[in-house]
């Protein structure tokens, strides 16, 4: 192949060209109902990557072994989990992309202090609440396009 | 209790503050998906055989650099609209408005990044909005620049108070410093933005912008508007660069005027493009439209702090990207397990990872285009030094870094700029409503990922072909001998495709950081 050759690479172009659009074209399976169990070990999350595509109608069955707020970011999602049993998030998954999932402990004391904060709390417990729970990053939802 | 009333919030925003995760890379959620592996071959592969089909194509290309223009000054309506001055008040009184805005939003409001409207519009909206507005479309940086109409609006003030003298510079500016006070502040910038992890903060947001008000007017007052703007004014500097891509010029015709300009602002062809000093002046303007690029592949003369600039530009475009890999995760690892960790927020092992990337990154590029330029000198036996052809081939770069900066951002710019619809209500954080909009949701599905892989894909492609076609250009008008001309390009294809290839490949990574 001499370099330079515009037949030879016009011909890569070309098949390159075509290549992709037939990848972008394929896909277009129907959205389905997804049960997904997760759980949550020592702030660690299994699976680390979870994986859905547009669509989908996506039930996350969290389950963990301490108490605190489990948050889907950009979806913005947010419940407490760590409780007797798994706790549901049911959501559609109609934005692709590729969004941060993150857990903030919280713990018995930091309940009462939430129960007390219609009285005005003053600050030093809240200061508590920080010093107990970081947020922690656990993983990501992957949305693919279908 | 009004004690109370005081203290209380301004605990909960010191709370907010401290529990606030740190993120690096100037502000905002990532969210878009890595590429394919699929489609990153396929696109490698298209920029290979694209160079090749354009080098065989351009063989044929004359040496002369002209390019199609259209004057909008001269269409009847429209020139007269866009000549008038009394357009630009509203935009300016807006920009201004904005700057005093964004920091006193800053010192005063809530102190959590997504509820104060100054991160989510200095990072998102500012920064990387304006970079897109710049490049596609023209600088619209020179029109709205706050810092040189505050400045216009003191000239103005001065020449009132002392009926009959015109403002004059404290001193003259000393000629070797060039472009370099813009490049030392910009290379700060870049650092509050990929290493400083407290630049999500309002309040330091705020204050870096009051710090830099300072410079700026400081620096226009002592050396002359158009001379600081020119040399010192870092974002002047970087845009103007940017808008050497976009599809608009202003051009001087009546070039008598150059000699009296701060700057040598003649290109070897005797044309005045693109000076703002000269087209203020002048009463034979055109602001012209022109193809994409075309403002990249003049003859002029670049010196060596210019140079630097694209290089700087190019490294950083690159390492903002390229500092959310895992890849780059792996050596702030090596770093920290090297220097300990650190408790202290600012000064750990992480930023030091970081400002190393900021501040090595450059160099690392800069001494990789040497070794491709030197590979060129060796190649086309003409006599022409290695450090010349590095600076008349530089320009050609500058397409492949924008389209990059185009697929990097694009997601973030649709998804995490519509913050700034609630934020325009509430810019303080402080439950107002001022436009009814604080409820409004983003549409996180504004953009499918297909979409974006295609328009990152198409546009770094393009951006190649436009790299490519400029580098021949300059080639050709560099090189008498039509051979040179053809063997010169392989060193420099080489690098443009590894340029690209690793443009690509930073898009098919995940964001991990």
């Amino acid at each position: 192949m001499k370099l330079g050759n515009p037949k030879v690479g016009l011909l890569v172009l070309g098949s390159a060209l075509l290549l992709l659009l037939g990848i972008a074209a394929c896909g277009g399976s129907d959205p389905e109902e997804l049960d997904i169990p997760v759980s949550i070990v020592q702030e660690k999350m299994s699976p680390e990557t979870i994986e859905v595509k547009q669509g989908d109608t996506v039930t996350l069955m969290v389950e963990s072994d301490q108490k605190g707020d489990f948050h889907l970011h950009t979806y913005d999602i947010e419940k407490e989990v760590g409780g007797a049993g798994p706790v549901d998030f049911i959501f559609v998954a109609d934005a692709t992309g590729r969004f941060r999932i993150t857990f903030h402990a919280t713990s018995e004391e930091h309940e009462e202090n939430e129960h007390e904060e219609g009285e005005e709390g003053d600050g030093h417990e809240e200061e508590e609440e920080h010093e107990e729970g970081e947020e922690v990053d656990l993983g990501f939802l992957e949305v693919n396009p279908r | 209790m009004t004690k109370l009333k005081v203290l209380l919030p301004l605990a909960a925003g010191a709370i907010a503050l401290a529990a606030w995760p740190a993120y690096a890379h100037g502000f905002g959620e990532r969210t878009e998906l890595p590429i394919p592996l699929v489609w990153f071959l396929i696109g490698a592969a298209i920029v290979v055989a694209a160079s090749f089909v354009i080098l065989s194509v351009f063989l044929r290309a004359k040496s002369s650099y002209s390019y199609w223009r259209f004057n909008l000054l001269g269409v009847p309506v429209l020139g007269t609209v866009l000549a008038s001055g009394w357009l630009l008040l509203p935009i300016k009184l807006l920009s201004v408005f904005l700057l005093g805005l964004l920091v006193a939003t800053g010192l005063v409001g809530d102190q959590s990044p997504t509820l104060n409207f100054t991160p989510t519009f200095v990072w998102v909206i500012w920064w990387v909005g304006m970079a897109f507005v710049v490049a596609l479309l023209g600088n619209l940086w020179a029109l709205v620049n706050p810092w040189k109409i505050l400045f216009e609006w003191c000239e103005w003030v001065y020449g009132k108070l002392r009926a009959g003298k015109r403002f004059t510079p404290a001193a003259a500016y000393p000629r070797p410093w060039g472009m370099w006070p813009a490049l030392v502040l910009f290379a700060g910038f870049v650092w509050a933005q990929d290493a400083y992890p407290d630049s999500d903060l309002p309040n330091r947001v705020a204050l870096m912008t009051v710090a830099y008000t300072v410079v700026t007017l400081g620096g226009m007052a002592v050396f002359g508007k158009h001379v600081w703007l020119r040399n010192g004014e870092a974002f002047s500097v970087v845009f103007r660069m940017f808008a050497r891509f976009s599809p608009t010029e202003v051009r001087t015709t009546d070039t008598g005027l150059c000699g009296s300009c701060s700057h040598e602002c003649l290109d070897r062809e005797g044309e005045c493009v693109d000076c703002y000093e000269c087209f203020e002046r002048s009463q034979n303007r055109e602001l012209n439209l022109r193809p994409f690029a075309m403002g990249l592949g003049r003859n002029e003369r670049v010196s060596n702090d210019l140079l630097a600039v694209v290089v700087v530009l190019l490294a950083t475009v690159t390492f903002d990207g390229f500092s959310a890999t895992s890849a780059w995760v792996d050596f702030q690892s090596a770093i920290v397990d090297a220097f300990g960790g650190s408790t202290n927020r600012v000064f750990n092992s992480l930023t030091l990872a970081d400002t190393l990337g900021v501040l090595l990154f450059p160099v690392g590029f800069f001494l990789v285009y040497l070794f491709f330029s030197q590979f060129m000198a060796q190649t086309v036996d003409e006599p022409i030094g290695v450090m010349e052809l590095a600076r008349i081939f530089a320009f050609s770069l500058i397409p492949i870094a924008l389209a990059y900066n185009i697929a990097h951002f694009i997601t973030l710019l649709l998804i995490q700029g519509q913050l700034v619809i609630q934020l325009a209500s509430d810019p303080l954080g402080f439950d107002w409503d001022l436009f009814g909009t604080v409820d409004y949701t983003i549409n996180i599905a504004i953009i499918n990922a297909r979409v974006v892989w295609f328009l990152s894909l198409g546009v770094i492609v393009l951006g190649h072909v436009l790299a490519v076609y400029l580098s021949h250009v300059v080639a050709a008008r560099t090189f008498r001998d039509r051979s040179a001309v053809l063997s010169s390009q392989y060193p420099m294809l080489t690098l443009m495709v590894i340029y690209t290839v690793i443009s690509l490949w930073i898009i098919a990574q995940p964001i991990v950081a």
